[in-house]
């Protein structure tokens, strides 16, 4: 008795404490909120930025807001570099869809995706996950199902599942390319040179906001890609002049 | 078992997606090389060009062999097409090369590696006359040629390298066009690229540079010139200095010393010392005035240079509340970074939405407006202006579009209409507000990069090996010792049967064994034996402790030696015998059962 009374106590505590945390987090919001609503966009971009990278909080709400404050400001890239991570942890998010539009139409990209962009558009890699694993452990029960008994469900329902299974692990497997591509956006207006050092050749300018992706890194440089106008454009671009999403 | 029809489309499903896959990703990649010219005097260059070709964004770089001719100056051009939907894309390499020797020299084969595959071109034949005799010429000086050349490197046998910076003006306007030129001289052999250290463009936006190469005659001499022009756009006004560009160059120096004799000479001729040459331009001073405040138009944003601008919709006849897109193209020999906006309103029954930059290059810059009519009728979008200072006049001038109509046609529109959440292609005239979070759920990363994830399916991989192994060990299990008395007394009458039914059709190789396992399967369910494997003699000693009737025991013993005698021994049986035999264990089998 004394030792559930004991293992009891120690529960509480930690409810208590974790409530209290979050009461401390949603605190924190509402300042971030108030702030916003004050027009005072460095405040609210201060908190959000602490509590994703301190407190570690993966949200796309967390994301969103951050976005807002930093479109407020001025700042596109980085605005568009959040509705970016938002838009890859909830991509049916009506409000997350219409700002990503929005800023990518404001920044001259459009947010019409590619063929498999679009066929994994509506579920997070998470998701899409989680429902082909799914179908293959209702896989794996069917057939251990039909060993013991063969039944003609049984069989009808093997067969649904086998085809499930490669649906959807395809469908993982698109997602996963298009989600694990190493994609970045340009923070601020640069310059791409030829090599991975500040002496190396200007290439090109870039602009604010642009996405590229991501095709090697090496020390504090990374060598980056992007289409205009049908034409690939690559080169070098400090590491502190991108941020990778 | 699965329907073969379904496993079939399965893996037909499977098969067709792999290789819709394989296909979709394949390469090919071609590569072929050319020259301008076949046939060349000593003296002259040629441009040789390898170009690959191929659905990659990628290109390696090619491996070229020209030991019978010096390279000075390397580009490279790119470009993308779609033809029929399928995008290809295309490098050129080109490379300046001038013959060593007169001869005919064959440019060896170029080659690439990808994805472990080897690409090569055809090799190339070109003749080199003799050397046609050089005029004393003066180099070309161009009149914004400002710094003498700075002669900075010299071998013993008369080969030059220097280096020399120069602007195309000394005075110009805040956010003016200044194109600093550094060029690179040379008539010696190169031991490999030179290293170029640009100078210090504080003070000025650097636009990006663009690589030439010419060849020029100085005193007499012939140089083949690398130039490097950076477009600067300065940024503040005042004096601004332009430091030293500086090229760390290593050149093979094939002079002798003068008491060499000249025929010992030749056979070292191709031994040249390798040397390192810093090489470094003079400082350039430029002044930067400020824009004039006289004459200065309100609708001024910056824009200097002298510029044009045209514009156009995307369609003249549209119904109301569809989107036209409006595009203004401003271009010219300017700076067209100072092009931050264009001004302009349109009439009430137009809803115009925020003006963006879709395209940006050096020489021009689109904005891009999307206009919804409200109303039905002639709609106008008036003259659009831009208003900029021209450096050449040294004064403000403005340029204007011409007016664009176009034909809106249907109900009108309410306000509220315009402007729907992901309706076809209309962007929404600001972003949606702030969420109001009242989870803090942090999202796991993503389950298919953590190995952990996939312990989930360890217990159903095992659920399904147990399974198998299960299925595997019972049926082995009601083989024998776990099936009830009457069905195994069914098993022997279900061999009895099936060896009358080998007697019957003349096939006597299985047949020992169907009356052998019939009598064993009896002798068994009669007995309570738990194995089969068992020899002859064990058997009988076991009917015998089982108080099985020695008739019975004894009837056992003459079928098991017949079946020896027959199995083993070189005797065949007769069907009549066979049949006997198979009588006498089928009255075992019924005795045994009583």
């Amino acid at each position: 008795m004394k030792k559930f009374l004991c293992f009891l106590s120690v529960s509480l505590i930690f409810v208590l404490y974790s409530f209290a945390d979050d009461s401390a987090i949603f605190n924190q919001i509402s300042n971030a909120e108030s702030a916003f609503k004050n027009g005072d966009y460095n405040k609210t971009i201060e908190i959000y930025e602490t509590l994703i990278q301190v407190e570690k909080i993966n949200n796309p709400y967390f994301y969103y807001n951050l976005s807002n404050a930093y479109y407020r400001k001025g700042d596109i890239g980085f605005a568009v570099l959040n509705i970016e991570k938002a838009y890859k942890l909830s991509p049916r998010d009506k409000d997350i869809r219409n700002n990503r539009r929005y800023l990518l139409a404001m920044t001259g990209q459009t947010a019409d995706d590619g063929l498999i962009e679009s066929a994994t558009a509506l579920f997070s890699l998470n998701e899409i996950t989680i429902i082909a694993s799914a179908s293959v452990i209702l896989l794996i029960l069917s057939l251990t199902a039909f060993l013991f008994f063969r039944r003609r469900f049984i069989k009808q329902a093997l067969s649904l599942f086998i085809i499930l299974s490669i649906l959807f692990c395809s469908l993982a497997a698109l997602k996963a390319f298009v989600v694990l591509k190493d994609r970045a956006v340009v923070l601020s207006a640069s310059v791409l040179k030829s090599g991975p050092k500040k002496d190396n050749a200007v290439l090109f300018n870039i602009p604010s906001a642009k996405i590229v992706s991501v095709l090697s890194s090496v020390d504090d440089w990374s060598r980056i890609s992007f289409k205009d106008n049908d034409i690939v454009i690559d080169g070098w671009i400090e590491n502190n002049n991108i941020g990778k999403f | 078992m699965i329907k073969g029809k379904t496993i079939k489309k399965a893996i037909f499903f499977l098969s067709a997606f792999l290789l819709s896959a394989a296909l979709l990703f394949a390469d090919d990649i071609t590569i072929s090389a050319s020259v301008n010219k076949t046939s060349l005097p000593l003296n002259d260059s040629l441009i040789y060009s390898v170009t690959i070709s191929g659905n990659i964004s990628n290109f390696p770089e090619p491996q070229i062999k020209l030991s019978d001719f010096n390279v000075y100056g390397t580009g490279r051009s790119q470009s993308m097409s779609v033809i029929n939907g399928k995008v290809s894309g295309s490098v050129v390499f080109n490379y300046t090369i001038v013959p060593k020797a007169i001869g005919k020299w064959t440019i060896a084969p170029a080659s690439i590696k990808y994805k472990n595959q080897t690409y090569t071109t055809e090799p190339i034949t070109v003749e080199v006359t003799a050397a046609q005799s050089v005029q004393r010429q003066t180099a070309p000086q161009s009149s914004n040629q400002n710094q003498q050349p700075q002669r900075a490197a010299q071998s013993q046998n008369g080969g030059k390298i220097f280096v020399e910076s120069s602007i195309n003006k000394k005075t110009v306007y805040e956010n003016e066009k200044v194109v600093y030129r550094f060029s690179f001289y040379t008539n010696m052999d190169l031991a490999s690229n030179p290293e170029y250290y640009p100078p210090d463009f504080g003070g000025f936006w650097n636009d990006g540079s663009q690589p030439k190469n010419r060849q020029t005659v100085i005193d007499g001499v012939r140089y083949n010139v690398s130039e490097l022009e950076t477009v600067l756009y300065p940024i503040s006004t005042g004096d601004k200095n332009i430091s030293p560009s500086r090229l760390r160059v290593a050149v093979r120096d094939f002079s002798m010393p003068d008491n060499v004799d000249k025929f010992i000479a030749q056979f070292f001729a191709n031994a040249g010392q390798t040397q390192v040459k810093d090489l470094e331009t003079k400082n350039l001073k430029i002044k930067v005035l400020p824009l004039p405040q006289e004459g200065r138009p309100n609708n001024f944003f910056g824009a200097v240079g002298e510029f044009k601008i045209k514009a156009f919709v995307d369609k003249t006849q549209v119904n109301t509340n569809d989107p036209v897109t409006l595009t203004v193209e401003v271009s010219g020999d300017a700076n067209m970074k100072s092009v931050v906006k264009l001004d302009f309103a349109v009439e009430n029954s137009l809803r115009k939405y925020d003006t963006i930059v879709s395209k940006a290059t050096a020489d021009s810059k689109v904005f891009s407006t999307i206009l919804i009519p409200l109303t039905p009728g002639e709609k106008t979008i008036p003259q659009i202006e831009l208003s900029f200072f021209n450096p050449k006049t040294k004064k403000y001038e403005t340029v204007r579009t011409q007016t664009i109509k176009f034909i809106a046609s249907g109900e009108p529109v309410q306000e509220e209409d315009v402007y729907k959440s992901g309706q076809s292609g209309a962007i929404g005239k600001d972003i949606n507000y702030n969420k109001q979070i009242s989870d803090i759920k942090t999202y796991a990363g993503n389950y298919i990069e953590n190995k952990k994830f996939f312990i989930i399916f360890i217990p159903f991989i095992l659920l399904l090996i147990g399974a198998f192994m299960f299925k595997n060990l019972t049926k082995k299990l009601q083989s024998i010792s776990f099936k009830s008395k009457g069905a195994k007394f069914n098993q022997a009458w279900r061999f009895i049967e099936r060896a009358e039914y080998e007697i019957e059709h003349g096939n006597i190789g299985g047949l020992y064994d169907l009356i052998y396992n019939a009598l064993i399967e009896a002798v068994c369910a009669a007995s309570g034996l738990k194995t089969q494997n068992l020899q002859n003699s064990q058997i009988l000693d076991f009917l015998n402790s089982k108080e099985i009737p020695q008739s019975i025991v004894e009837k056992v013993k003459k079928v098991l030696d017949k079946l020896n005698l027959y199995k083993f021994a070189a005797v065949r049986a007769d069907e009549k015998s066979l049949k006997e035999m198979l009588n006498g264990v089928k009255e075992i089998i019924s005795e045994l059962k009583q």
